[in-house]
């Protein structure tokens, strides 16, 4: 059966319809069911309409409100990547963090189009006031204390690879001081914290292999 | 419980939510501009982080996988197809029943993902909320007081939240409405995509919603507009069910009858016609017409009889006609055995 309203498409709607008490089913494709109003749709899409416009990054980096966005901030670069404003307008992507604060004169103008405000609203971020300790910076020297020889592991473990090496053989090199100045107490210390590193460092990889 | 093996809230029209939260590190370039050496630094440090919390990960090196098992992976929404195109060190954390999975190296550094059968946003933003916080917590996070969490991309800034629900729609889509909705819920700040994402046409009358915005408005009233507006969109369909279907039961009937008629006894059949007759197939499940199938196995068989996922599963490349002929031979097994569920 062919649509009733352009006689060409195969059918594959059947839209039943009440007026003044009378039913009637129209056969439409699925293009002429789409052009027409349907009664429930059409309360829905008023209501949408009637809500601000926002555009995605395509239409916006395109549209005259852009024109002078370039001139606007001619001469922007981020100190710490180098993306000048020209460049991050062409692509809609930052190079790093820093790029923010070196666009911060043009980001209201910006956010302001594609984001629902200029300012952020959501939770704070974690680990700041919350209970969890954040990790200290990695030592740069040992600590003379033999408190203080073993970093808490999840810290160990958050360090980098290099920073991790760089803090046992730090700890290797405080062991044989102190063998050589015959504290075996520190040294066996230092042997110990050693030895917790290094589980630390092969336990996760046991798990590793397993493939999805 | 794996999203794709089950089925959650009002489960009938929704088949899963998702939940995503961009996170970058300080003292970095964004994803595509990371030098080797500083993106396996950078894995290095996230995934140190993320074993410090306890929790128990699987440490997927992507780089490992054949290309069959990185497209599974995609096709279980567990990964995005970018991971795999970036020019950087990538790589994948995936929780235990694969409900959380953390993307490393994406466009953004960290990309938490959380999956839920059904209409579950809050307990899924929830999830992926916990994991943001413990690596906040261990690592310096790209953050400001003015902006929220920085992003690669000034779309994603603020609360680095995007929430997607799936949902089946096939009398709006038959009734031609898809469009219409696209077009006005994008001037909401809301995107509507089809079942294969971003660019792609509506398949198995599958269709996704998510947020657009990210700045300006804090992560629960956002994920409450979300559903509200899935909940329009579900009253929507209900109402044009009973236009383009419920005038004409035999005719419904017919439709859903026919799927699993050509389900049942196909050799071969392709991944957009199998979609296609698994939506019709849904809607008997959810009309009442379809005694013995149920939607999570409905979801659990879209995974199944995927490219990837087939030849994932087969241990090797198919071509094209084989996996033709395999994805026949699991749609028929699967009929074969709803239909003597029903029975009993
Ligand atoms: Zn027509
Ligand atoms: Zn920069």
């Amino acid at each position: 059966m062919n649509c009733e309203r352009c006689q060409r498409n195969e059918a594959s709607v059947f839209i039943t319809q009440i007026e003044n008490g009378k039913r009637s089913v129209m056969h439409l494709c699925s293009d002429c069911a789409s052009k027409l109003t349907i009664s429930p749709f059409k309360a829905l899409w008023q209501q949408l309409a009637a809500n601000a416009p926002l555009g995605l990054w395509k239409s916006l980096a395109t549209s005259p409100q852009m024109q002078g966005e370039a001139a606007a901030g001619a001469g922007l670069a981020c100190p710490d990547c180098g993306l000048s404003y020209a460049e991050f307008l062409r692509s809609g992507k930052f190079g790093c963090s820093t790029c923010y604060k070196a666009f911060e004169s043009r980001l209201d103008t910006i956010l302001g189009r594609i984001q629902r405000g200029t300012r952020y609203v959501g939770r704070p971020l974690a680990g700041r006031q919350s209970t969890a300790t954040p990790c200290p910076p990695p030592p740069a020297a040992l600590p003379d204390t033999s408190e203080t020889l073993d970093l808490e592991p999840a810290c160990f473990l958050s360090l980098a690879p290099e920073q991790q090496t760089a803090w046992i053989s730090a700890l290797r090199d405080a062991q044989n001081e102190a063998v050589a100045i015959e504290d075996y107490e520190r040294a066996a210390r230092c042997r110990d914290a050693i030895r917790r590193c290094l589980a630390l460092q092969a336990e996760p990889a046991a798990g590793e292999e397993v493939s999805p | 419980m794996t999203w794709y093996l089950t089925s959650g809230p009002e489960g009938d029209l929704i088949v899963s939510s998702r939940i995503r939260l961009a996170r970058n590190l300080k003292d970095y370039p964004f994803g595509a501009r990371l030098t080797p050496e500083q993106g396996t630094e950078l894995l290095e440090r996230i995934r140190g982080a993320c074993r410090a919390s306890g929790d128990d990960y699987l440490d997927v090196h992507l780089e490992d996988l054949s290309p069959q098992e990185q497209l599974s992976l995609v096709e279980r929404r567990l990964i995005s197809p970018e991971l795999l195109e970036q020019p950087n060190p990538v790589g994948l954390l995936l929780g235990r029943d694969e409900s959380i999975a953390i993307m490393l190296g994406e466009e953004d550094h960290i990309r938490i993902q959380s999956m839920r059968a059904g209409l579950d946003l809050v307990p899924a933003w929830e999830a992926a909320d916990a994991v943001a916080r413990i690596i906040e917590s261990r690592l310096p996070i790209a953050w400001s007081e003015r902006y929220g969490f920085l992003t690669a991309c000034p779309t994603n800034v603020g609360t680095g939240l995007r929430a997607s629900v799936m949902m089946h729609l096939p009398a709006l889509t038959r009734l031609g409405q898809i469009e219409a909705l696209s077009r006005n819920l994008s001037k909401l700040g809301f995107t509507v995509r089809g079942y294969h994402g971003e660019h792609s046409r509506t398949q198995g009358c599958l269709v996704q919603i998510s947020n657009q915005l990210t700045l300006g408005i804090g992560e629960r009233d956002l994920l409450s507009d979300l559903g509200q507006i899935v909940e329009q969109m579900l009253q929507l369909e209900r109402r044009a069910r009973e236009q383009a279907f419920g005038s004409d039961d035999i005719r419904t009937a017919d439709r859903v009858q026919r799927a699993i008629g050509i389900l049942g006894h196909a050799r071969l059949i392709t991944s957009e016609e199998a979609l296609d007759l698994l939506s019709d197939l849904r809607l008997g499940v959810e009309l009442g017409l379809a005694p013995g199938f149920s939607a999570a196995q409905i979801n659990s068989l879209m995974i199944q009889i995927e490219p990837g996922t087939l030849q994932k599963s087969a241990g090797r490349p198919l071509e094209a006609p084989e996996r033709d002929c395999r994805r026949a031979d699991i749609l028929r097994n699967a009929i074969a055995a709803g239909r003597s569920a029903a029975a009993t």
